[in-house]
């Protein structure tokens, strides 16, 4: 018989409620609760990658940045022209990327890898450029292993038992990615939180979730931990990168189609979770997997909800990326029309520059420049869903509209560390080239690295504690797919609407300006 | 005699079919000329399907770089409404 308790039998909400005031045990210290440990370790985090970048800038910087203006310069005065400079924008380009790359110091970004694409060979994964990466990936362990032991020991639990149970978390996580690195897998988008909660979940629904393990399995902590992080990539300085038509395409339709989904579970489909809902709804409309755990975060949606709208999200993904180039072409939209078409609609990043490049080149840049423009709203609908859901969601212990303290102490806070680190690191971009170099040093030398390990190893985690037998009852109706399928629609049709509008009606020129030169 | 945990075989088996359709079979698959063909075209763009967010895309600098000439282009033609 098993030794593990049944997963099923309980199935716990994403937020654990730890800093919920429990009257029968004395008052938490504010330090030990989890949102305030996330944001603490990514500010930290943020810190020590910042510090590393400055620290290693190269003693040139000064002259680099003189080379850089002079680049944008000549770039400006090229595309000022009416004639068509194609190899010579190139060449400029390529430039500004070279320099930009040579005053971005990223120090610790050859210790935080995760396997790469193989064919045949999995050991494959473990090399980068005939290098090994196993020493980066023991390093990247420890560093983790470090950090997550000292969290546990401030929350006053033992760092040796949490070792152990990491150790076997975490090389869940690396056969994880091990799996979604095959290029097979990996072209058609089977991304790897698929195959974290699938580990997982096979564990866990057959010898059941090993005890020892079960210290390391910190769904909650490690998720929050991770949005932390994400909020240094959500910059808001980029919402202008595609003008008006950008900002219409992803911030106008987006929303509308998240309230609408929203409602129409609510009131057409009647689906009986309404955080559930707000998933599917917010993973369907904005931006796939980086959506729905943002906003499951902070509507507290159970586990098994969030893993059904991310696995939901990757098969209708798979679909989209393959049949949407090809109505795009069949059609003749375009491939301005259509890369905004593919970018506002289909759910993740990768897929949407895939699937644009399968049209054009021009679809691709419209189509990933409009997801970049999506992405930047989660940001914003973590932060609207957690005042939303504890202002009129979640039940007043009285019945009548809570107070403002109340709503405070409901209120997950790690969002506000979310919302900080964004509006924090978007300041720092717009300060010039050296703000600008800063930000990419950060995110691309550390700080993505471990946002990416942390919702694996959340991914696993959600795995180990969950059971089938959810899933089924969840699926059961077929509702969650009717919601997805409806939306879906909604977002596909509207999209187009908004694209045409921009593009052909309103700004005719810009979409002739992207593909002229 | 050994004792088997319940569910030991059954994880067995799921192993031993990962194993299969990972070593066996996708590489197989990637052969295909269709897949192969969108694979090969993937690389030449630098294009990452499994990219979660756009930072994650290892081609989004040059994207942007790219598509933030044209709209910020001093001609101002982007922005201009009429033909």
């Amino acid at each position: 018989m098993s030794q593990q308790p049944n997963p099923s039998d309980v199935v716990e909400p994403l937020e654990n409620g730890t800093d919920t005031v429990d009257e029968s045990s004395p008052p938490q210290r504010w330090y030990r609760v989890d949102d305030f440990l996330a944001m603490g370790l990514g500010a930290l985090i943020i810190m020590v990658a910042a510090a590393g970048s400055l620290a290693t800038r190269p003693g040139n910087f000064t002259e680099l940045t003189q080379a850089h203006q002079i680049v944008k310069t000549q770039l400006k005065q090229l595309d000022s022209r009416s004639e068509s400079f194609s190899a010579d924008r190139k060449q400029l380009l390529k430039q500004q990327a070279d320099l930009e790359g040579q005053m971005a110091s990223m120090p610790l970004k050859s210790w935080l890898v995760r396997p790469g694409e193989w064919k045949g060979d999995p050991r494959t994964a473990f090399t980068k450029n005939d290098k090994s990466i196993v020493p980066p990936l023991v390093a990247t362990f420890a560093v983790m292993l470090i950090l997550f032991s000292a969290t546990t020991i401030v929350q006053g639990q033992s760092a040796v038992k949490f070792a152990f149970g990491f150790f076997g978390v975490f090389s869940l996580a690396l056969v994880s990615y091990v799996l979604a690195g095959q290029e097979v897998i990996k072209h058609y988008n089977l991304e790897y939180a698929l195959w974290a909660v699938l580990l997982g979940l096979l564990i866990s629904n057959t010898i059941g979730t090993p005890k020892w393990m079960s210290a390391a399995t910190r769904t909650e902590f490690y998720i929050k931990t991770g949005l932390v992080l994400l909020g240094a990539e959500v910059l808001f300085n980029k919402l202008l990168a595609l003008g008006l038509p950008g900002i219409f395409v992803s911030w106008v339709v987006t929303p509308i189609v998240l309230v609408t989904t929203y409602l129409f579970g609510q009131y057409v489909l009647k689906i009986p979770s309404k955080s559930l809902n707000l998933v599917i709804s917010a993973d369907m409309s904005v931006c796939g997997v980086s959506a729905a755990v943002a906003t499951a975060a902070a509507c507290k949606a159970k586990k098994e909800e969030l893993s059904l709208a991310i696995g939901l999200s990757l098969i209708f993904t798979v679909i989209m990326m393959v049949v949407q180039p090809f109505i795009v072409r069949a059609s003749g939209m375009g491939e301005v029309i259509g890369g905004a078409w593919i970018g506002g609609t289909i759910d993740s990043t990768g897929a949407v520059a895939a699937a644009g490049e399968l049209v054009g080149s021009t679809a691709k840049d419209v189509a990933a420049t409009v997801k970049m423009i999506q992405n930047i709203l989660i940001g914003v609908v973590a932060f609207a869903v957690a005042v939303y859901w504890v202002s009129f969601v979640e039940p007043s212990t009285d019945g009548k509209r809570p107070s403002v303290i109340e709503i405070w102490h409901r209120f997950p806070k790690f969002t506000l560390g979310f919302l900080g680190v964004s509006l924090a690191m978007s300041f720092l971009q717009a300060q010039g080239i050296e703000g600008k170099t800063l930000v990419s040093s950060v995110v691309d030398g550390t700080t993505k690295s471990v946002r990416e390990w942390l919702f694996c190893l959340a991914f696993v985690s959600i795995g180990l504690e969950s059971n089938f037998r959810e899933y089924r009852k969840m699926l059961a109706s077929g509702k969650p797919v009717i919601l997805y399928l409806c939306g879906q629609t909604l977002n596909l049709v509207l999209s187009f609407l908004m694209a045409w509008l921009m593009f052909e009606k309103i700004f005719p020129n810009a979409a002739n300006e992207l593909i002229s030169k | 005699m050994m004792m088997w945990r319940p569910g030991t075989i059954g994880l067995l088996i799921a192993i031993l079919a990962i194993v299969g359709v990972w070593l066996l079979v996708l590489p197989t698959v990637s052969n295909l000329p269709s897949v192969r063909e969108r694979i090969d075209s993937n690389h030449a763009a630098g294009i990452n399907p499994t990219a979660v967010f756009y930072t994650d895309h290892p081609g989004m600098a040059d994207i942007e770089r790219s598509v933030q000439s044209r709209v910020d282009s001093p001609t101002g033609w982007f922005w201009k409404r009429s033909q």
